[in-house]
């Protein structure tokens, strides 16, 4: 049998290290697929299956999809359940001696998605690790697309629906497990029913009980946003961390600067919706249908930033139970619902600004462009405004958010000294830094622009010292400048002409001062092309170096705009605020069901009233007619609850 | 599943929504699932939730009287002649009629197949106040008594005389007689 070719050899050597993704292998436009893959990938996104010589007697079955319009085709696959490994160039394939250099430089997975086109910005896509040991859990959960990272265990009892109940809560798009859980397959099937989710075995060794990496790598945190100390207590959450953080290492390849804090919490802390209470009391999904519309959180959620958006769902899905912190939650609402100017200036000042968190996860990644950039200072820029405003605030929580608000002032001033306003989408053609900020680019933009009028100048000073009337500068890429003078004025040309080319009814020449300005010219057009990337990439590692304090400032800034959120409903449909203490009482009166009320004719909804408590009224048995709003009811009472106690 | 993880872990602080649990099963069953979860969730031992338990087995209300804390609650609604008007509202005190054939009719059942219905209703309702009228006179537990009866008689219905040897029968009668302890 004939040897493959190398450049075969070499995928098939990567397609042996990445079995279970199909490999999108780099070459020159265009990312191939070769063998089983392109079989694959040309059934389900519908491509034509070529073929390529490999060295063998038989051509490799091969397809391919052009690299500008790869992330909707990975997208597609990624939905359809695979993963995808993507395969660089590693070197220009002009200058490579050789074979071209290649390798993966990303795994994309359901949960590792960044492709903007598969986010959904007003909702986390998490992935999830679970470590099972005997009967007991430690759950790792990362949002890549914004660096959010939590970890748990579960040591209780009825360990296996407590895990349920921590998978609805997150709902991940993908679930990493050990060997022990994946084996286990009672658990998982109960898994696979209940979640529309990808599970990835990943091997034991992965989950090591290691510490010193996380500790020395992440700033990590208890549930008060205490430092952790006792981590003996939470080896099994380190288990699942170590587990999560190998997986991104193996998929992401890179060091990911906005991860670097991981949140601690315990399960116990949380009001505990048990997942059929999630689902049937649709709180973020529908139950038909998974969407938002119909949701509680359809008619709680007035947030003017993705943001907060996506903050508002993570407390919805995680309602509190310490009377303390509630109170402090409701105070600040109150005080943003009974001043409306404040919160309108709010607002208005939040509507500017963007998806600060996955902004940095961009830069984090290295695909951050100009526009992200300008983005993200337009966004910094509103902070003074807030800080400003949040000064005049009464409550604690409110004043707590001004101490922590940073307003980036030197970011943004960086960014808008090096950035010009309205950068082109390609960092790699220029055009990008603005003036003033950095002095070669400002003396090679002056050749590249100035330079016409040298060549014009030229022109005219050698029409006149010559006499050739006609005589005319032009360009060709062959060639470069020249002075063409027609075959009438031949006479005329001086000595000095170096002839370049001769056509039918005219020759073209150069001059020694030609020559020079050309030089000056050309070259500078690619040296600042390349400065520029240079110092678009600094600039974007020095903005990658302050992350933490980008990301405090993002998370008061979601904050606020969910509190903001809050205010703007209650005053909207007429909400008060409740009384919550640990008396053990539920006492509504003229209760409404949120979302069934927004979904009938105004003013039908009839209001009703509510009293439980832990002595003479228990349990109420509630009989009714079928459709008299039994359900309707209940859940309500269901729903208020809920919502007096999200912090 | 569910309901048994609710019974395990519903504490006093929980507030339990069950909403027609016993539905889909056999009647009998359904109701003797539905009136043991009840008993459970008000034994303050055992679990003593707050609780909210919508349910079509009337026979449920019984618990008010049995069990301290436990109280009825039903949701308005008016007849009009042959129609029924929703009010929506929540009082207190249970139902114990049926209204199942005027939600057929709201939903567009042909009007023969509502008047079959209706008759076939009244006359159930003439046995059933024949056995309201027994009640009265037997104390407390009356109506498990009844539903004991019943399955008991769906044993009986349910055996073949001409397949069914001594020793069969002898083991149907051990069994009925399980079931009134
Ligand atoms: N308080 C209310 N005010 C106005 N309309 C209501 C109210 N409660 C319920 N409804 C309407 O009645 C419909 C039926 O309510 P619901 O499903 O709660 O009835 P149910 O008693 O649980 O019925 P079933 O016995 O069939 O389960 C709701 O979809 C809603 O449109
Ligand atoms: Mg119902």
């Amino acid at each position: 049998m004939a040897e493959f070719s190398p450049m075969m050899q070499h995928y098939l050597e990567i397609k042996e290290k990445y079995s279970d993704c199909l490999v999108f292998y780099r070459l020159g436009d265009f990312y191939e697929m070769f063998f089983d893959d392109a079989v694959t990938a040309s059934r389900e996104l519908e491509l034509t299956l070529t073929g390529r010589d490999c060295g063998q007697e038989e051509r490799a079955p091969m397809c391919g999809v052009p690299y500008h319009a790869a992330d909707i085709y990975i997208s597609r696959l990624i939905t359809k359940g695979y993963k995808v490994a993507i395969c660089e160039q590693l070197e220009d394939p002009k200058k490579a001696v050789g074979i071209v250099k290649r390798d993966v430089i990303r795994v994309v997975t359901p949960g590792t998605v960044l492709e903007s086109n598969m986010l959904d910005e007003k909702k986390n896509n998490y992935i999830m690790s679970i470590y099972k040991t005997g009967l007991f859990f430690g759950i790792a959960i990362c949002d890549i697309s914004t660096g959010d990272f939590y970890a748990s265990q579960i040591k209780e009892n009825n360990n296996f629906i407590k895990l349920l109940d921590e998978i609805a809560r997150f709902t991940p798009a993908e679930i990493v497990v050990n060997e022990m859980l994946f084996d286990s397959t009672e658990e998982i099937n109960k898994i696979k029913e209940r979640f529309e989710v990808f599970i990835t075995k990943q091997k034991e060794e992965s989950f090591g009980e290691d510490l010193d990496i996380i500790s020395q790598n992440f700033t990590l945190l208890k549930d008060s946003e205490k430092p952790v100390e006792d981590y003996k207590n939470q080896l099994f959450a380190i288990c699942a961390i170590n587990g999560l953080l190998e997986y991104l290492n193996q998929t992401q390849k890179i060091k990911l600067e906005h991860i670097n804090t991981i949140h601690f919490y315990t399960i116990s802390r949380y009001m505990s919706l048990d997942m059929s209470a999630r689902r049937n009391l649709e709180i973020t999904e529908r139950m038909r249908d998974k969407g938002k519309k119909g949701t509680l959180l359809w008619v709680l959620d007035k947030t003017s930033t993705a943001m907060g958006g996506r903050h508002l769902r993570r407390w919805l899905n995680d309602p509190l139970i310490d009377v303390f912190e509630i109170k402090q939650r409701l105070e600040a609402v109150q005080e943003l619902k009974d001043n409306i100017i404040f919160r309108g200036d709010i607002i208005a000042s939040l509507k500017k600004v963007y998806d600060i968190e996955r902004l940095i996860g961009k830069i984090s990644f290295g695909n951050a462009n100009g526009r992200d950039m300008i983005s993200l200072k337009n966004s910094m820029k509103q902070l003074p405004e807030l800080k400003e405003l949040l000064s005049k605030s009464k409550c604690h929580l409110l004043k707590n958010l001004y101490l922590r608000l940073d307003e980036l002032k030197d970011m943004s001033e960086l960014i808008e000294s090096a950035i010009i306003d309205d950068p082109p989408i390609s960092v790699k053609d220029g055009g990008i830094i603005k003036q003033g900020y950095n002095q070669d680019v400002d003396r090679y933009k002056k050749a590249t622009t100035e330079g016409k009028q040298w060549i014009i100048n030229i022109e005219a000073k050698e029409k006149e010292s010559t006499g050739i009337k006609n005589m005319k500068v032009g360009f060709t890429k062959v060639f470069g400048y020249y002075l063409e003078v027609t075959k009438s004025y031949l006479s005329l040309v001086p000595e000095r002409y170096i002839r370049k080319q001769t056509l039918t009814n005219c020759e073209r020449y150069v001059t020694e001062e030609l020559k020079e300005v050309e030089n000056e010219i050309l070259g500078a057009e690619e040296k600042v092309i390349a400065l520029e990337y240079d110092l678009f990439v600094e600039l974007r590692s020095k903005i990658s170096k302050e992350i933490e304090r980008i990301q405090k400032s993002a998370y008061v800034v979601s904050t606020l705009d969910v509190l903001c959120s809050f205010a703007a409903v209650a005053e909207d449909l007429n909400y008060i605020m409740p009384i919550v203490d640990n008396s053990g009482e539920i006492d509504i009166k003229d209760g409404r069901h949120p979302v069934i009320e927004k979904m009938l004719p105004s003013g039908s909804f009839v209001q009703n009233d509510t009293y439980l408590n832990l002595e003479s009224d228990r349990l109420s048995i509630i009989t009714g007619p079928n459709m008299a709003g039994k359900s309707t009811y209940m859940r309500q009472v269901a729903l208020i609850t809920l919502m007096a106690q999200v912090r | 599943m569910e309901v048994s993880t609710i019974l395990k872990e519903a504490t006093s602080n929980s507030l339990v929504i069950l909403d027609e649990i016993g539905r889909g099963t056999s009647t009998y069953d359904g109701l003797s699932i539905a009136w043991a979860v009840a008993e459970y969730i008000a034994d303050r031992e055992k679990c003593g939730a707050k609780t909210l338990f919508a349910t079509h087995y009337h026979e449920l209300t019984e618990l008010e009287s049995k069990i301290e804390g436990v109280k009825n609650y039903s949701i308005a609604v008016k007849e009009k002649g042959e129609d029924i008007i929703f009010l929506r509202k929540i009082i207190r005190g249970g139902t114990d009629e049926s209204y199942g054939i005027h939600v057929a009719k709201l939903a567009g059942v042909p009007n023969k197949v509502v008047t079959r219905a209706n008759e076939i209703l009244k006359t159930l309702e003439r046995k059933i106040t024949v056995k309201k009228e027994d009640k009265k006179n037997v104390a407390g537990q009356l109506d498990m008594y009844n539903y004991k009866l019943a399955e008991i008689a769906h044993t009986i219905d349910k055996v073949d005389i001409n397949e069914l040897t001594p020793i069969d029968a002898l083991n149907v009668l051990v069994k009925i007689k399980e079931k009134l302890k």
